[in-house]
């Protein structure tokens, strides 16, 4: 084992990066201390903030060396703590490195930094007619980086995929400082498809220093949808109406009453505050075939209950309808002092169930839950509303948030959809995977960083931990406690 | 049927028995990419569909269930995979189209198998039975193992059940045909990727471009008098060339080129690349809107030259794919943390250069 903190590191980071390329000072590690899961911090020992691959190299070399761990950062909009810092970790922080490489309009490709914020890809192409699918709510701060890093999601994600589903390459560090030029602006990667798990891995695997991505044509024409019910029951119905009829939408979003009546109070996007459960529905296509599409979805939904349907089909209006939906987290927070943002996925199905049961757990622990649903794709973002200032609360709160997760895996669904594990749902994970699996996971992670360097105690549970939590799934009735905790 | 416990067991048996095992279905892969030694694991008997509710867009199935019935099932509630996986000699089974990776014309629009891929069950080489993923379409738990099996021809264990997003079908399909040279249909075709186009497939070979259009009635018929061409009277043609029964494909046909010495090479390139300075325009075909190119040819260094000049990579039907050292380094790294002791035996590991 390394010393703590070698003076070393910071030495040999010091001859490597300019002055304003490394933190140590008290204040200016201050806004390093957490991600966007704002109850869990801590202070990080140093920020180095690179601005070439091979200064990131050899951060990473100089950490392997001294056996330092390292947690990946890019712009700090994760809500389940991925980049929450290490007391005697270094930060390896991408927003210095944040310029977009290329604009390829012959391969439909941009080249990007990783420190690139989402919405500048999408703004950067736009001359040339083309647009990056993937938008997440957070897309004017978060980085390309963190999206390959989460597999982020966006309510355009149900037609046009997730983060992986339009990521064509990346270039990642491993922790030994050996650069892995994975894909490019191709279609195919000879040998495992690296790529493949590189999204998702929340900063575990490798750094990404150069990310590759897809663009698409603008749709010529869009319409925007919204729709109201008197029940949550009715409006999921819509919903499986609308996909079984083999309509898949741009976007399909459902708010339930508390969170529509917080959007409309913050944006006035023209909710109607009395309907139990709001949907938003984008149709997007050619110029001819966009007025029979709404025609259709207007009778399914009719059919299924709506008590009303507006259609907004000037950009303006859209955007307005929009703005409601993509503002609902901050609209929730002003309904109290803190709000705690869940992620699970559930098969679309069992969606009256999850949120009768939800609304149970919500009495049971005297703290309100408005719920915004991703709906074409089953994930669930319930809002806890609670005040960090009454003791007991945050962790009545974070026990019920554990019992909504639970939740969705017993219905056959998962604990997060998009926002990742990071430190947040290292115990639901335990839930969700059984002993086997996790060693599995952990010999994954082993395979790239046997010294467990790069972001340690993310994602993956300890079977220790799991063990303790007795949640554990239990094998050949024994209990699975390893000898050496290596995680 | 589920034989699971009978595949497990055999895993079980290899390990303590220190015998190797090459996973196999119907076989129909073999010409892409033929396996060796080994005892050879069938899974064919391994048979059945586990799951299918087609307002959720998923469908789950074991590993022997015969692609044919998969599409069938699908096709009866109007939806498919849209992938479009080939079916060689007409068979396949779902355990080889996820393990193989391989996708279909439809694969730039449509997506690749990988993408489809929401969840797996997997035997690894300790015997272990392992889920991961799941039947929901959103999912960031652990790391994407589901998706990295995609491909993996069998290196990471027996893949016994997957789950796979489907997509409704398309209310209109049609072909069109257009006599055209290989620089004019690289241009043509870059035009098209960049304006929104209800585009699902392209063909070009022998001065012949084929478009498929896939979308709305409207959308589709609208497209088809924007564009001109000639409309085929069936989408045939598709179905020949995923499945590589298209006589582009064949060493021979009557009235074809001389193709004695030729490989048939798959050129990854990116799609907007230039042509080679010299080919045969019987003998070279690209599909994927460019991004995959197929080429005849005697002069394996020519190939590898070509593809490495413009950005991609080259390899010959019926042999591995090369893998540099230092990726390869990594993957075989990933092999042994789900294969500690070498169990399976499979022919992608063939391409992976090795540091020794
Ligand atoms: C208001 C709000 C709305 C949101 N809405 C959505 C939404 O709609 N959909 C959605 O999916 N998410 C959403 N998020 C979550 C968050 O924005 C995403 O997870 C985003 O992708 C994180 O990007 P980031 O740059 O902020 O990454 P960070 O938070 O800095 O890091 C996230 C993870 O990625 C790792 N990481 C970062 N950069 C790299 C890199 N270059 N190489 C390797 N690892 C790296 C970190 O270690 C960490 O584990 C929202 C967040 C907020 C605050």
């Amino acid at each position: 084992m390394a010393a703590d903190k070698p003076q070393a590191v910071i030495d040999q980071l010091r001859t490597l990066l300019p002055d304003d390329g490394l933190i140590t000072d008290a204040a200016g590690l201050k806004p390093y201390e957490c991600d966007g899961l704002t109850a869990i911090r801590e202070q990080p020992w140093v920020v180095a903030l690179p601005e070439t691959e091979a200064q990131v190299q050899k951060i990473l070399q100089i950490c392997h060396t001294h056996k330092v761990p390292v947690v990946p950062r890019g712009a700090g909009t994760g809500l389940s703590g991925g980049a929450r810092p290490m007391r005697s970790g270094v930060v390896l922080g991408l927003s210095k490195m944040n310029k977009i490489l290329d604009i390829d309009v012959q391969n439909c490709t941009a080249r990007l930094q990783p420190g690139v914020r989402n919405l500048a890809i999408s703004q950067a192409a736009e001359p040339h007619g083309l647009y990056y699918a993937p938008d997440p709510s957070s897309q004017i701060a978060c980085s390309i980086g963190g999206n390959v890093a989460e597999n982020s999601g966006g309510v355009h994600c149900l037609k046009y995929g997730l983060t992986v589903h339009n990521l064509r390459g990346v270039r990642v560090v491993t922790i030994a400082g050996e650069v892995l030029e994975l894909g490019g602006p191709l279609l195919d990667s000879p040998g495992l498809d690296l790529l493949a798990v590189m999204c998702g891995s929340e900063g575990m695997l490798g750094i990404v220093t150069e990310v590759t991505v897809a663009l698409l044509p603008k749709p010529p024409a869009v319409v925007v949808m919204l729709t109201a019910f008197d029940s949550v029951n009715e409006a999921g119905q819509a919903v499986a109406d609308i996909i079984s009829e083999g309509i898949i939408p741009a976007g399909m979003e459902m708010m339930d009453q508390l969170a529509v009546q917080a959007a409309e109070q913050f944006a006035h996007a023209g909710y109607p505050q009395d309907a139990a459960a709001i949907l938003i529905i984008e149709l997007d296509g050619a110029g001819e075939e966009i007025d029979s599409l709404a025609g259709m979805v207007s009778r399914i939904v009719d059919n299924a209950g709506a008590t009303s349907i507006d259609i907004a089909t000037d950009s303006s209006a859209q955007a307005r309808l929009w703005k409601g939906r993509k503002s609902a987290f901050p609209a929730v927070g002003r309904l109290a002092p803190d709000y705690y943002c869940m992620d699970g996925t559930i098969p679309r199905h069992r969606l009256s169930e999850v949120l009768d049961k939800i609304n149970q757990l919500s009495a049971e622990y005297n703290l309100p839950v408005a719920n915004v649903f991703h709906a074409g794709d089953g994930n669930l973002h319930p809002l806890i509303l609670f005040d960090s200032n009454v003791p007991g609360q945050l962790a009545a709160t974070e026990e019920m948030g554990g019992k909504i997760l639970e939740l969705c895996v017993a219905v056959g669904g998962t604990v997060t959809g998009e926002h990742g594990v990071g430190v947040e749902k290292l115990n639901q994970m335990c839930v969700q995977f059984n002993s086997m699996e996790i060693e599995q996971f952990q010999r994954l992670k082993l395979a790239w960083d046997p010294d467990n360097l790069l972001n340690p105690d993310k994602g993956i549970p300890t079977l220790t931990r799991c063990g303790e939590l007795g949640g554990m799934h239990v094998r050949h009735g024994e209990l699975p406690f390893p000898e050496i905790e290596r995680f | 049927m589920d034989i699971s416990p009978r595949l497990v067991d055999a895993v079980q048996t290899a390990q303590s028995e220190h015998i190797q095992l090459r996973t196999a279905g119907t076989g129909s892969k073999r010409q892409w990419l033929p396996g060796s030694g080994g005892q050879l694991l069938v899974t064919t008997e391994h048979v059945g569909i586990v799951a299918y509710d087609p307002a959720e867009l998923v469908i789950t199935a074991r590993c022997g269930t015969p692609v044919k019935e998969i599409v069938s099932v699908l096709a009866q509630h109007n939806q498919h995979l849209a992938f479009e996986p080939p079916q060689f000699f007409g068979s396949g089974t779902v355990g080889g189209m996820v393990a193989s990776g391989l996708s279909g014309p439809a694969r730039p629009w449509g997506g690749s198998t990988r993408d489809a891929v929401l969840g797996v069950k997997l035997c690894n080489g300790l015997g272990e039975v392992l889920n991961f993923g799941g039947r929901v379409m959103k999912n960031v738990a652990g790391y994407d193992v589901s998706r990295l099996a995609a491909g993996s021809w069998g290196a990471l264990g027996v893949l016994l059940e997957a789950s796979l997003r489907v997509q409704p079908m398309a209310q209109s399909t049609a072909t069109l045909s257009f006599e055209m040279d290989a620089a004019a249909a690289n241009e043509y075709c870059r035009n098209l990727a960049r304006s929104y186009t209800p585009l699902n497939a392209v063909w070009w070979n022998n001065n012949q471009l084929f478009l498929r259009l896939s979308g709305s009635a409207q959308a589709v018929e609208q497209k088809i008098s924007d564009l001109g061409g000639h409309r085929r009277l069936s989408d045939q043609i598709w179905r020949q060339i995923s499945d590589h029964d298209h006589k582009f494909f064949k060493a021979t046909y009557s009235g074809g080129p001389d193709r004695t010495g030729h490989k048939l090479w798959r050129v990854i390139t990116p799609p907007g690349a230039p042509l080679p300075e010299h080919y045969d325009v019987q003998n070279f075909a690209m599909e994927w809107a460019g991004g995959q190119r197929w080429w005849w040819h005697n002069d394996s260094a020519r190939v590898q030259a070509y593809a490495s000049e413009v950005g991609g990579w080259a390899h010959v039907k019926g042999e591995p794919q090369t893998v540099d050292e230092t990726p390869g380094k990594y993957m075989l790294a990933i092999k042994q943390a789900f294969d500690p002791h070498g169990l399976f035996l499979s022919p992608m590991e063939r391409g992976i250069t090795h540091a020794d």
